[in-house]
């Protein structure tokens, strides 16, 4: 726990198996000052599809029917989490208590054109959906930690987030000949969370 | 024109590389291995300590270029293919047969090649690379059912296909520990990008009817997902 100390950070199953500790891309931890750590992680997903899509139905020679549609389809998700933490002097235990800023970041979106005949008929519908949720807040953390090796520590700790929580989502369908079954949703949620993680047992590799 | 154009990208490349710390380095390389162990077979450990496959489930190899740096392989590959042909004789008619033929084909294939730079501190290190990615998928399923039992006789026929390719390159950070010379454990941090296609294409049809369904489906696009972390044991030789 000296000045310029890193470590990466993992979590430690109950079978002392490794896992993403505070993200799945990456978990770090530096000391800029003696006792004092910065620790963080992020995950991330990110998704960009085009879909295309065509159909052709017949049922004998008497009936023909055929579709295409177009969709579009992404996803983004970051959730990134940084905390200033004090360890003390403690030997060879030593507490450590954290805070520090969260953000969960996600948003959907799914639209889809379809074009339509049935020998008769052509028109064209459209469904698109949005969905975007933002979680911000602080995380709370108080630990204890264990050198197990000259670079090892093991630390097991309690958390607790405070988040406000704000999701919007939108759904709009339209058909272009039965205008009365289009329709327009709109959503909006806002909330105050607080809830405690369940306990985080973690492995530091120092170097 | 384009072999020249290529050339010169590759020079530039190499030029690059060379004036970076990471080139200095690789060809300063010497003997700084000489007599240790540069190769290694590599598993994924799960939880319960069972042993997987770490970056391929044909082959995880790895090979220490010098104490810095390393190449790494995984392949995976797997194959299904099979067919049936039936033919069903009636007992009072045996020269009307019913056939069914089945043609079955899966096989798939991904192909990792990463480079990791190590930041060796006796027997612990940080460790951090980028990677290439390759991967194909391929199933195709295809029914033919024939029946000349009357005047009516019919041919149904079914197909469905499915092709799936990806392409793109990876981001990881691990720390490891050589434990014994020819042992070492490593858990990494890994980031993947990658575009993918895919095309699936249904075939139905029904023969005098004139009934058909055909439906195709393409998608294409690209996607950027942290794998989380993969705990690994490394057996050098």
């Amino acid at each position: 726990m000296q000045k310029g100390d890193q470590a990466l950070q993992y979590g430690l199953n109950y079978d002392f198996t490794l896992q993403g500790f505070k993200g799945t891309a990456i978990s770090y931890q530096v000391f800029p000052w003696s006792n004092w750590a910065l620790r963080g992680g992020f995950s991330l997903s990110v998704t960009n599809y085009d879909i295309e899509e065509r159909a052709q139905i017949s049922d004998g020679p008497y009936w023909y029917g055929e579709g295409s549609a177009n969709l579009e389809e992404w996803y983004r998700s970051f959730t990134g989490r940084v905390q200033l933490v004090y360890f003390t002097q403690g030997k060879p235990i030593s507490v450590f208590l954290g805070i520090g800023p969260h953000l969960e970041f996600r948003r959907r979106r799914d639209d889809r054109i379809t074009f339509r005949s049935d020998g008769y008929e052509l028109y064209q519908t459209r469904t698109a959906t949005e969905t975007k949720s933002t979680k911000i807040g602080a995380e709370l953390s108080v630990g204890i930690q264990y050198p197990i090796a000259s670079r090892f520590t093991v630390h097991v700790e309690y958390g607790g987030k405070l988040l406000h929580e704000s999701s919007e989502s939108a759904e709009q369908y339209w058909h272009e000949l039965e205008f009365e079954s289009s329709y327009l949703r709109f959503d909006e949620t806002r909330a105050w969370d607080f809830f405690t993680s369940p306990v985080l047992v973690g492995l530091s590799v120092y170097f | 024109m384009i072999i020249r154009s290529t050339i010169s990208r590759a020079v530039s490349f190499a030029l690059v590389i060379l004036l970076s710390g990471w080139g200095s380095q690789l060809f300063s390389l010497a003997d700084d291995l000489a007599g240790t162990n540069r190769h290694s077979l590599q598993f994924r450990i799960d939880p319960g300590f069972r042993l997987d496959s770490f970056r391929g489930s044909l082959l995880s190899y790895q090979f220490d270029l010098t104490s810095s740096f390393s190449l790494r392989l995984g392949l995976s590959y797997y194959q299904d293919d099979s067919s049936v042909d039936l033919v069903y004789h009636l007992a009072w008619d045996p020269y009307t047969p019913y056939e069914f033929t089945n043609y079955y084909l899966n096989r798939s294939g991904s192909y990792y090649f990463d480079v990791i730079r190590y930041h060796r501190d006796e027997r612990f290190s940080l460790y951090y690379g980028i990677g290439a990615y390759l991967t194909y998928a391929e199933i195709i399923d295809e029914d033919s059912y024939v029946n000349t039992w009357s005047q009516d006789s019919t041919i149904r026929i079914s197909s469905d296909v499915n092709h799936f390719s990806g392409t793109g390159g990876s981001i990881l950070f691990g720390s490891d520990w050589r434990i014994l010379d020819w042992l070492s454990i490593h858990a990494e941090y890994s980031t993947l990008v990658y575009y993918r296609r895919e095309e699936v294409t249904r075939v139905n049809e029904e023969i005098p009817f004139d009934g058909r369904d055909r439906e195709y489906r393409e998608t294409k696009g690209w996607k950027i997902y942290s794998q989380g972390v993969r705990f690994g044991v490394s057996f050098r030789f």
